[in-house]
């Protein structure tokens, strides 16, 4: 520091010193009040995280605000800004915030009072921006109605310094609201409702969290509370099937976060609260005797139903965590109860304790975004907000968890590692929608486990295992995203797995292309190697069994030399050439190749040395050599396409540039040749895909990047991902080609809004397939086809009777792709709902499958 | 001169935590000592670009995609590359399609890995050409430079192994590094048709004159932005790093 300093005076006094830089000024003299928020503002924030200081922050804490509150409007913001900013993004903090306040308000009434205004003021905004159409949220913000929640959660807390009527009758509007919205139509789900009365509900429990059981005046009033709003409240559960999980043999029962919310805070006002004060911490000692209650100075004044538009169905952009409310929130599970003996490791979301978590663990992951390292952090200290024993210790194994579940059978079996996993889990899965883009989710994972990995790593294992086991009856998108997750979490972490114990599936279904596990192991190798540059770490990191599916090529290379072959009469197409990632027009024995050549040049040549008379004379020389073509308007597109993207083969960025550069000149070219539209682009997206065939992701982004320059139309790409070649449908095994569907699909739906042509076809593409398939199982019209059982019991010869598994398991992978677009793209396909539903019976005869396409068609306006 | 930065200076109180996606010191720093450095911090939040360091010297413009396109549509990638060699040096610009999206990468990619390199992001002021060359001295990344450990995804030992301990020792040795050999092409790959050479330096020599490096060069480098077509291939194949 000190050398530092000198080196700048030097620097200063030196006269021939020259640089743009000011003479630095003199420091500031920071005012004493913002140094004092300086100091204290952080604790505040960190309150409560050293439990032995905790005393003493509060005392001292709330003694200097006493003395400072209410003199400078500088202090009074920055006081309340933090008090506001801990009780939305670090919920489980509110408690010792509470306290801290409760405190204040013995210190001085006058400053209690200001500071409960400020937080009902606050809760009247977040009911009133409800009414507004304020724009897209920011990303942290998780929405009116579920900071309306962290108010109330807040008020409820300072219970002992309110008036019980007036945090009640704040109770009583919210319900009747609830109430209200609910009845507008007895038959449909109201989001808003269902979102504002479990959130409510959630909160009741914390009037107590100070004044304990004594209140019999409130107890009576939360009673009365109860018996009305379960009289009044008419659940209304709906099991959207195309927001299932798991399209069949879900491995748990489907329940409702609405379900639970009101007998679980039942339970745990049972019995003298006794559950309450197990989970909640007992600081009465540290509670100081409250002077007189106050009153809120105004009722709580509500939006008027009319006036909610967006938030009544809370749709996108209203907040993450009120968007979630969007569809019914059902309860997502991974580690199941008993799955690894006797015992839970997840508190169970039919427990208070259990649902409040998950409540607490989504809302600092979603109001946190902004900050992954302080999530992991706040997630670790988590406990240290609730009673301790609540759970294990951090990194017990199973293995040891049940060993002191068999010595005590009272010891605390749940983890808080799997529960905070389980709740991020959650959102990674959620249907139909994600609140935040995938990377944050993963790389928060991924923090969690470098934090901790000896604890963390078997959980995630645990997951793997789980979403593994399950997988041919896991969601077709939510395949997907597992198999992202995975990847991502493995090249964070050497790409070390347990393979051997997926060697068995591995070796039974070898031959297999359609099975689910192997298309998920196939898949997960080719992610890894297109996330490293290091070919030679994966190729370590497999055992023998796995190292095939270090082979990467998209068709099979039989079919591409077919494809190269196709194009001549006499040229004998070598497969080892087809095999190449190079142009192969340019073999020596090919009887054009010096024209081949002179072509690759003209690309090669700057954009303003480039005339296409030239390019012209290249290909009118080429003509002559048309007897060695089988169809030479075909061969030029093939031929011309190759080029170009040979040329750009170093990267994605040359790629780009030589579309760019060529883009009118293929253009003209193209339009002078005798060939139709639709074989044209199919020729363009052989040629790339045949010349990418080793690295398909290359190829469909070149694809896109043709489609970007309009040399081919979108539905060209999803034709070609979802042609059938030789009983193959890429795009129902390969992510690349998935990957490009999804993405042609939403690039529509951002480029031609008002479109659905390229949604209806997928969907008519998809439906013939079903019809194939039905065909080739040859079942009757009325008969069901079941996933067959592959469990260890099962008595089915995978190798015998592959052929058969073949094709169910493919007529699967339809269905599920299907179910897939209908929700992922529900507002495109809104429209197309009454076509398809009567023109079903003529698309698809086989019975079962007609009516399954009818019940999810029928729910996508639910979505 | 702006040596304070109006709002980025200002204490705020709405979060309890700091944010990640804001600029980094290293960003304030130099807005500090620059003229238009509060105008270039207000541009870096909007320019929807990301400077993306601490790579790996083989990590190509596809593991790239893969990982940063898990945050929004990436539009370019620009690979920053050794100004004399054309080689890959470490680092890279992104441009998204939104500004929202180069955010979130600074905030969710930060710090994780790719290729086994623990990747640092920033917000940038936006591309303008010329920037994607190294400013060392030998053409790629001054902090390379300064590096005293041995990172083989960064080029090995920065300071040659003579010079590390003493001159006694004899002459310097080439130190080899894990994957070099292996990435050779890749090497190649990328200076051979690094797409905007011609367009953003001129014409292609005057870069390399004036230049006391150039006599170190394997052969056909000097030739790279002229080269064209399959022929020059033949040359390149020569080519060994340095």
């Amino acid at each position: 520091m000190v050398d530092r300093k000198r080196k700048r005076t030097y620097e200063d006094d030196d006269e021939s010193f020259q640089d743009y830089r000011p003479r630095v000024p003199k420091r500031q003299r920071i005012p004493p009040v913002v140094q004092l928020c300086k100091e204290m503002m952080p604790d505040i924030c960190t309150i409560g995280e050293s439990p032995k200081a905790f005393a003493d922050d509060i005392k001292f804490l709330s003694e200097a605000i006493v003395s400072e509150y209410g003199h400078e409007d500088y202090f009074n913001n920055a006081f309340l800004s933090t008090l506001r900013a801990v009780t939305l993004e670090q919920p489980h903090k509110q408690p010792a915030i509470a306290l801290l306040i409760l405190a204040i308000n013995a210190g001085s009434q006058i400053a209690g009072k200001s500071i409960l205004n400020f937080f009902f003021d606050e809760l009247q905004k977040c009911c009133d921006a409800s009414a507004e159409d304020t724009g897209p949220c920011e990303s942290n913000d998780t929405g009116p109605w579920n900071k309306v929640k962290l108010y109330l959660r807040m008020l409820s807390l300072l219970s002992p310094m309110i008036i019980n009527d007036d945090i009640i009758g704040i109770y009583q509007k919210l319900l009747d609201f609830a109430v209200e919205l609910n009845n507008i139509d007895e038959s449909k789900r109201n989001a808003l409702s269902e979102a504002i009365f479990t959130n409510t509900i959630l909160n009741i429990p914390y009037l107590f969290y100070f004044k304990k059981g004594d209140d019999e005046a409130l107890k009576n009033h939360v009673e009365e509370l109860i018996t009305t709003v379960e009289g009044a409240y008419k659940m209304k559960i709906s099991n959207i099937k195309l927001l299932s999980e798991y399209d069949s043999n879900s491995p748990y029962n489907i329940t409702e976060l609405i379900q639970v919310a009101l007998p679980n805070v039942k339970k745990v006002l049972a019995n003298n609260m006794d559950q309450l004060f197990q989970l909640f911490c007992d600081w009465k000692d540290l509670l100081p005797e409250q002077p007189d209650n106050h009153g809120f100075n105004d009722a709580l004044r509500l939006p008027e139903i009319e006036q909610l538009s967006n938030y009544n169905s809370l749709l996108n952009g209203v907040g993450s965590v009120d968007n979630m409310w969007k569809g019914p929130r059902y309860c997502f599970h991974v580690y199941l109860p008993h799955s690894s003996g006797e015992f839970d490791t997840v508190l169970p979301i039919s427990s208070y304790a259990g649902q409040l978590f998950n409540d607490v663990v989504i809302d600092v992951v979603q109001s946190l975004e902004f900050n992954r390292k302080e999530v992991c952090k706040q997630l670790n200290v988590l406990p240290l907000f609730f009673k301790e024993g609540i759970f294990a210790n951090m990194g017990d194994s199973i293995a040891q968890i049940a060993a002191i579940y068999e010595d005590n059978p009272l010891a605390s079996t749940f983890k808080l590692e799997d529960l905070e996993i389980e709740a991020i889990l959650s959102l990674i899965f959620k249907l139909p929608d994600v609140s935040q883009p995938f990377a944050y989710f993963y790389t928060l994972l991924v923090d969690i486990c470098q934090n901790n990995p000896k604890a963390i790593a078997p959980v995630f294992g645990r997951a793997f295992r789980f979403f593994y086991n399950n997988i041919e009856s896991l969601d077709f998108e939510l395949r997907q995203r597992f198999l992202d997750w995975f990847s991502v979490q493995m090249s964070n972490f050497n790409f070390s797995w347990k393979w051997n114990e997926w060697e068995k599936d591995s070796n039974k279904f070898r031959d297999s292309f359609y099975n689910p596990k192997i298309i998920f192991m196939k898949n997960l190798v080719r992610k890894e190697l297109r996330l490293t540059s290091n070919v030679s770490e994966v190729d370590d990191s497999l055992p023998q069994e796995f190292k095939r599916f270090m082979e990467t090529s998209y068709l099979p290379v039989e079919e591409v030399q077919e494809f190269y072959q196709s194009l001549f009469t006499n040229y004998q197409v070598r497969l080892e050439d087809a095999k190449k990632n190079d142009l192969l027009f340019t073999q020596s024995d090919i009887p054009f190749e010096p024209i081949v050549r002179e072509l690759a040049d003209y690309v090669h040549k700057q954009n303003d040395v480039r005339e296409i008379s030239e390019l012209e004379a290249i290909i009118e020389k080429l003509r002559e050599h048309s007897s060695e073509i089988t169809d030479f308007n075909r061969f030029i597109v093939v031929l011309l396409t190759q080029v170009v993207i040979h040329c750009g083969s170093r990267s994605l960025s040359h790629a780009n540039k030589y579309i760019t550069d060529l883009k009118s000149e293929l253009t003209t070219i193209f339009d002078k040749l005798e060939i139709e539209t639709e074989t044209k682009e199919q020729a363009i997206i052989d040629a790339v895909l045949a010349y990418w065939n080793v690295n398909s992701q290359t190829g469909y982004l070149i694809v896109d990047a043709l489609k970007f320059s309009e040399l081919i139309s979108a539905k060209s790409v999803l034709n070609y991902c979802l042609s059938e070649k030789n009983g193959k449908v890429f795009a129902l095994t390969d992510i690349t080609a998935i990957d490009t569907i999804f993405r042609t699909l939403s690039q529509q739906l951002i480029t031609n809004a008002g479109d659905n042509e390229a949604f209806e076809f997928v969907f008519e593409k998809l439906c013939l397939a079903l019809n194939s398939s039905i065909e080739t199982i040859g079942v009757s019209q009325t008969e069901n086809i079941v996933l067959p059982d592959l469990s260890e019991q099962s008595e089915i010869d995978p190798i015998n009777e592959l052929p058969k598994l073949e094709v169910a398991w493919k007529y699967f992978a339809i269905l599920g792709f299907v179910k897939s677009i209908l929700r992922k793209y529900s507002s495109q396909y809104l429209p197309l709902v009454e076509k398809f539903t009567t023109g079903m019976t003529n698309v698809i005869s086989h019975e079962p499958t007609q009516k399954q396409l009818l019940e999810w068609i029928n729910e996508v306006p639910q979505i | 001169m702006s040596s304070t930065l109006a709002e980025f200076d200002e204490l705020k109180w709405d979060h309890s935590i700091k944010r990640l996606d804001k600029p980094s010191s290293y960003l304030l720093r130099k807005a500090r000592r620059n003229p238009n450095g509060l105008q270039d911090l207000r541009h870096s939040l909007v320019s929807a670009t990301i400077y993306v360091g601490n790579l790996s010297f083989y990590t190509s413009e596809e593991q790239i995609y893969e990982l940063f396109s898990k945050c929004g549509m990436v539009k370019r990638i620009i690979m920053g590359l050794d100004r004399f060699k054309f080689t890959p040096c470490g680092f890279c610009f992104i441009i998204y399609n939104e500004p929202k999206e180069a955010l979130n990468a600074v905030k969710y990619l930060s710090d994780t890995k790719l290729d086994d390199k623990n990747i640092s992001i920033d917000l940038d002021p936006g591309f303008e050409d010329g920037r994607q060359f190294g400013r060392g001295k030998n053409g790629g990344q001054v902090g390379d430079e300064l590096k005293f450990e041995y990172d083989a995804a960064r080029g090995g030992f920065a300071i040659p192994l003579a010079e590390r301990i003493a001159p006694r020792f004899g002459q310097p040795k080439h130190i080899s590094h894990r994957g070099g050999r292996r990435n050779q092409t890749r090497f190649r790959s990328q200076f051979e048709n690094y797409p905007s050479n011609e367009d953003s330096m001129g014409s292609g020599k005057s870069r390399y004159s004036g230049n006391d490096n150039t006599n170190e060069l394997a052969n056909g480098e000097e030739n790279i932005p002229e080269l064209s077509g399959a022929q020059g291939d033949e040359d390149e194949d020569n080519y060994v790093p340095q």
